[in-house]
């Protein structure tokens, strides 16, 4: 086979692509889960540990966030326990995180404090160790508050902001790290005002979220939330409150990622969250879920080359606002999970078609559910419940637990759970994995 | 097209890749830019691959990442250079290599990005006469400058950006430059493993004439096209040509 496709290659391309066709033939099987950078070095084989970005809770353990590990090794004795917890002292509205492209270092920021804490994952797997803590965010970066997505790209990170040091609201703008915590640039988000060339530029309000990179077609998405005055509020009185609720992103923008310059801006009603790059080498789409609006938006490439989007699916009854929150694609871009808060369930919908998603599986997962990951081979879904300190349910409805399933394709299986309540962890969000197969010796 | 194949078998590298384990491939080599056998590679002459336009050299900022740190290497003939010298002489795509690599996602794919970058410049005074390449071993065991030597000579090119194969000779000398370089090497926990002994992240690095690292190549990232692109443009920059610099907001 390798010798058909360097005929086929000697009269169509260069030598470089017949290399990597021919080699793409001989490439080991990989198993990770989806939701990451495309440059991040990859797991081989049954992920070993989950690394959970938790929320403290004051008056619960340290009172502090922490860097939780738990032992997801099937033939484990500890299969399903805790084994490593890191308090980084203090409480920063612990949010999302992600590895750096070589995966040696596990980023994970706060919403409030805009602190970043860097863990060595690398020398011990099993017990992530806290080397550097980055406490000059706001300032590096010119004003940009609330660090969100840690994105790998080569040798250095992507952080999306949420928010500014002037009015505490919703302009932001994307920083970007070197590896060694070193700042490199600052690139803020097209506003109405200024557009900064970007087509349809009236409709950007300068909100930001997620962001993920399509390499092979040089394009970087971006979405869009709501400011610090709004993700620090508390829910129930943010619902109340007619202006509060004006201050939500509506948008997402489309980048030339090498220039980092924007191209278009798209209109997304109802405040675009998490960001999933189909994986296939011709599907050149993503998918996107509204909060406030409750739909599943399609982002793609039309027929002329034109970035577009469009709803494409109803995630629940919208009218009971499910609050739709994270969202994970198989790497075969077939199953897409979503997740929404408010009613605790996980919505599984068949994308093969994915300008017609059917919804094939629906599940009560927990009281209240936040983040969902798979694993690469689609087999093992993992889910936490915690949305933001302000926002997580109150009472007997604020259950906060790592749960892990089983997925046949048709329905799930329950694994196990970890009551972050009862072992006086806290509130548990972004969930990545781990294995020490990754760095050799 | 021919001529970069060829140059690939002689430098020995082409081989190596082609002589990798047979076997089945499952989604996993599907990921956007990791080199699966639906990924296309990089084509510099229609851009096919990396479906879209390459950037106007000089039309937009490579903001300097950090240090391009020297070390003590040697270089095909044995000879001890210091490797922060070596970088300030020309504009420098820097790639870190062991030569018992045939990750078909690893060393050869980098080496074959900058065969079709070398093969740009004959007859392009800017790129012949700013640019330079530079392979740099990190298994200095294996390979000495008599196995670069070899190397090397596969990458000669009449009138075209010298490549340089180079290698510390030793690992004291070898560590500070990975650690400066943030490459972490190691030994596979198979080390048999038919792609190499060795683990390591694929990286290339622009580096500028003042030793500053401008921008990092890794996979779904090592589009020819685009190195050109970022070579080009610090060659503007050093003429006083680069992009309008606007005011951001917010600070």
């Amino acid at each position: 086979m390798i010798s058909q496709i360097l005929d086929w290659c000697r009269g169509l391309m260069a030598g470089a692509a017949c290399a990597v066709l021919a080699a793409g033939w001989s490439t080991p099987s990989l198993a990770d889960e989806t939701c990451m950078s495309p440059y991040m070095a990859k797991i081989t084989g049954q992920e070993e540990y989950l690394y959970i970005w938790t929320l403290g809770v004051e008056g619960m353990g340290d009172g502090s966030d922490k860097l939780v590990t738990v032992d997801a090794r099937p033939d484990s004795a500890d299969y399903g326990k805790v084994i490593d917890s890191v308090s980084v002292g203090g409480r920063h509205e612990a949010h999302h995180g992600g590895f750096t492209d070589d995966r040696r270092h596990f980023w994970v920021s706060g919403l409030d404090t805009s602190k970043i804490f860097i863990f060595d994952v690398a020398s011990d797997p099993a017990k992530p160790k806290l080397t550097k803590t980055i406490d000059d965010f706001v300032s590096a970066s010119g004003g940009v508050v609330g660090p969100h997505t840690n994105y790998a790209l080569p040798g250095r990170m992507m952080i999306t902001g949420l928010s500014n040091d002037q009015d505490h609201g919703g302009r932001t703008a994307l920083v970007e790290y070197a590896n060694d915590g070193t700042y490199i640039a600052t690139h803020w988000m097209p506003t109405a005002e200024d557009g900064m060339g970007a087509a349809n530029a009236e409709l950007a309000d300068g909100y930001g979220y997620d962001v993920r990179v399509l390499p092979r077609k040089n394009i970087m998405l971006t979405s869009s939330f709501t400011g610090w005055s709004n993700y620090m509020m508390d829910f129930g009185q943010m619902l109340q409150d007619e202006a509060a609720m004006k201050r939500f992103g509506q948008s997402m923008v489309v980048w030339d990622y090498h220039t980092r310059k924007p191209k278009k801006v798209l209109q997304v009603p109802g405040t675009p969250l998490e960001i999933r790059f189909a994986w296939g080498p011709n599907h050149n789409y993503a998918f996107t879920s509204t909060a406030l609006t409750s739909q599943l938006w399609l982002i793609y490439e039309d027929e002329n080359g034109e970035w577009q989007g469009k709803a494409v699916a109803d995630i629940g009854d919208p009218s009971k606002i499910p609050l739709p929150v994270d969202i994970s694609l198989s790497s075969d871009d077939k199953t897409l999970f979503v997740d929404s808060f408010l009613d605790g369930t996980v919505r599984v919908f068949d994308v093969s078609d994915p300008h017609a998603p059917k919804q094939i599986h629906e599940e009560v997962i927990g009281k209240q559910l936040n983040m969902v990951s798979q694993s690469w081979d689609g087999e093992r879904v993992y889910f936490t419940s915690s949305l933001l300190a302000n926002w997580d349910k109150k009472g007997d409805d604020d259950e906060q637990f790592l749960k892990a399933y089983d997925w046949d394709g048709s329905s799930l299986t329950h694994r196990f759970t970890v009551d972050f309540y009862a072992q006086d962890l806290g509130r548990p969000h972004i969930m990545r994995f781990g294995a020490s197969s990754l760095y050799g010796s | 097209m021919i001529r970069t194949i060829g140059r690939l078998a002689a430098a020995g590298l082409g081989l190596l890749l082609l002589a990798g384990p047979a076997g089945g491939h499952d989604a996993g080599a599907a990921e956007p830019g990791a080199g699966g056998p639906a990924i296309e590679a990089p084509g510099l002459d229609d851009g096919a691959s990396y479906d879209y336009r390459a950037p106007e050299p000089g039309s937009y900022r490579l903001p300097p990442i950090g240090e391009a740190v020297g070390g003590r290497v040697l270089d095909e003939r044995g000879a001890e250079r210091e490797l922060a010298a070596l970088l300030g002489e020309r504009v420098t795509l820097l790639s870190f290599i062991y030569t018992r690599c045939s990750d078909p996602e690893g060393c050869p794919l980098a080496t074959a990005a900058l065969f079709e970058v070398q093969d740009r410049s004959p007859g392009d005074p800017m790129l012949a006469e700013g640019l330079q390449l530079i392979s740099l071993s990190f298994d200095p065991e294996h390979d000495t400058p008599a196995v670069m030597a070899e190397f090397a000579e596969a990458a000669v090119l009449d009138g075209g950006a010298p490549w340089r194969y180079v290698t510390p000779p030793d690992e004291a000398a070898l560590r500070p430059i990975l650690e400066g370089y943030d490459q972490a090497v190691g030994t596979k926990q198979d080390a048999a493993d038919p792609y190499g002994p060795l683990t390591h992240q694929l990286r290339v690095y622009l580096v500028d004439r003042q030793r500053r690292i401008r921008n990092i190549y890794s996979l779904g990232f090592l589009d020819p096209r685009l190195m050109l692109a970022d070579v080009r443009s610090l060659l503007l920059e050093e003429r006083g040509i680069g992009p309008d610099r606007r005011a951001e907001p917010g600070g």
